[in-house]
Formats: structure tokens, C-alpha cells, sequence
């Protein structure tokens, strides 16, 4: 457990500062609405990271000594329709990313019950990590 | 298992996002994407990420 507390550590460092690499490193070929969508991109990615983690760990069972998913469907459904809900809206106005992104986080972390919560915390906290990045430039 | 996915799901991530203006790059001459590509890029992201969430959902169809 401590080793993977360690490498879970290093983990989230890395895409904290990868994160922000690339978000230094946007084009400056960019302007305006091509920066927006650059920067929306990102919390697309972001976002759908989350809702793969959420698909997979669905899909990921476990036996103790009962066999179940790691996350439930109830769960899994809350992600997929946040994130969902989400793209449809940030796809219309992109520039509007950080309160969209914001209130989909928000919102899942408000749905899940305390067992998704615990699961998805990672993937929520990286997710929120990369939109402050974002949001601070 | 469990904790391997979620350093797996994390190592994966931070290549992806890094990679996509040297991908474009790499198809275009070292030419940097103007506004137009990024713009069209950024659609492509979000139609395949809800693609993904519906197709979940169908097979899913809950209560």
C-alpha cells in the first residue's frame, strides 16, 4: 500500500507538470478562438480520462469473496452522463471550459456514493490539477 | 489491480496531451496548426468522447 501511495505520488506529479508543459507549450500560432479550443481540448482530455477510468473500473471485477465490479454501474452512469453532458456544452462554447468543467466535476463528486468517491478520487483530483493550470493562465 | 490502472490511466494521460501539436507537426512539415486545425482538432476530441459516453449508455440503459 505505501509503495503505491508513493508511485500514485509520482504519478499525479508527472501529469501535474507534463500538464502544465503543455499547456506552456501551446502555439503560438494560436490566437483567440484556436487557443480556446486548445485549452478546451485539454479539459476534453481531461474529462474523458475520467469517464474511461470510471468505464474501465466497471468493467474491472473483483471477488472478496463475492464477485463485483470495483465501481458500480450507478456510479459508472454518473460519470458518463456528467462528462457527456459536459462535451455537448464545452463543444458549443469553448471558451467557457473552466465553469463547465468545474460544474461536471462538481457534480459528479456531489452524485457518487462514499465506495465511487474513494475510487474515482485520483482521476477527479488529476482532472481538477490540469483545469487550475489551465484556468491560471 | 486496482491500484495498477489508476498509475497506468495516469502514465498514459500526460503523453496524450503533449503529443498532439507534435503529431501535427510531424504530419504537416513542422508547420505549427493555425486556429482552423486546432479548432477542428478540438471538435474531433469532443465528438469521439461523446460517441464513447453514448455507446456506454446504450449498453447500459440503466432504469
Amino acid at each position: 500500500m505505501k509503495s503505491f501511495i508513493v508511485r500514485l505520488t509520482v504519478s499525479l506529479g508527472l501529469i501535474t507538470t507534463l500538464g502544465g508543459c503543455a499547456v506552456r507549450s501551446a502555439p503560438v500560432s494560436l490566437s483567440g478562438a484556436g487557443l480556446a479550443a486548445w485549452q478546451a481540448n485539454e479539459v476534453v482530455i481531461a474529462l474523458d480520462t475520467v469517464m474511461n477510468s470510471a468505464i474501465a473500473l466497471n468493467e474491472l471485477q473483483i471477488c472478496d469473496p463475492q464477485c463485483h465490479s470495483v465501481l458500480s454501474e450507478q456510479n459508472a452512469r454518473i460519470v458518463v452522463q456528467s462528462v457527456r453532458s459536459a462535451d455537448i456544452v464545452i463543444k458549443q462554447f469553448p471558451a467557457g471550459y473552466v465553469m463547465l468543467a468545474t460544474t461536471a466535476l462538481d457534480q459528479i463528486e456531489l452524485y457518487l456514493d462514499t465506495t465511487g468517491k474513494a475510487k474515482l478520487q485520483p482521476y477527479l483530483t488529476a482532472a481538477r490539477v490540469i483545469l487550475t493550470t489551465l484556468g491560471t493562465r | 489491480m486496482y491500484a495498477q490502472l489508476i498509475i497506468q490511466a495516469f502514465a498514459l494521460f500526460a503523453p496524450i496531451v503533449a503529443d498532439v501539436i507534435n503529431k501535427h507537426r510531424a504530419a504537416n512539415n513542422g508547420q505549427m496548426p493555425t486556429n482552423e486545425e486546432m479548432i477542428a482538432a478540438f471538435n474531433a476530441h469532443v465528438d469521439e468522447s461523446i460517441k464513447k459516453a453514448d455507446e456506454w449508455l446504450k449498453k447500459h440503459p440503466g432504469n
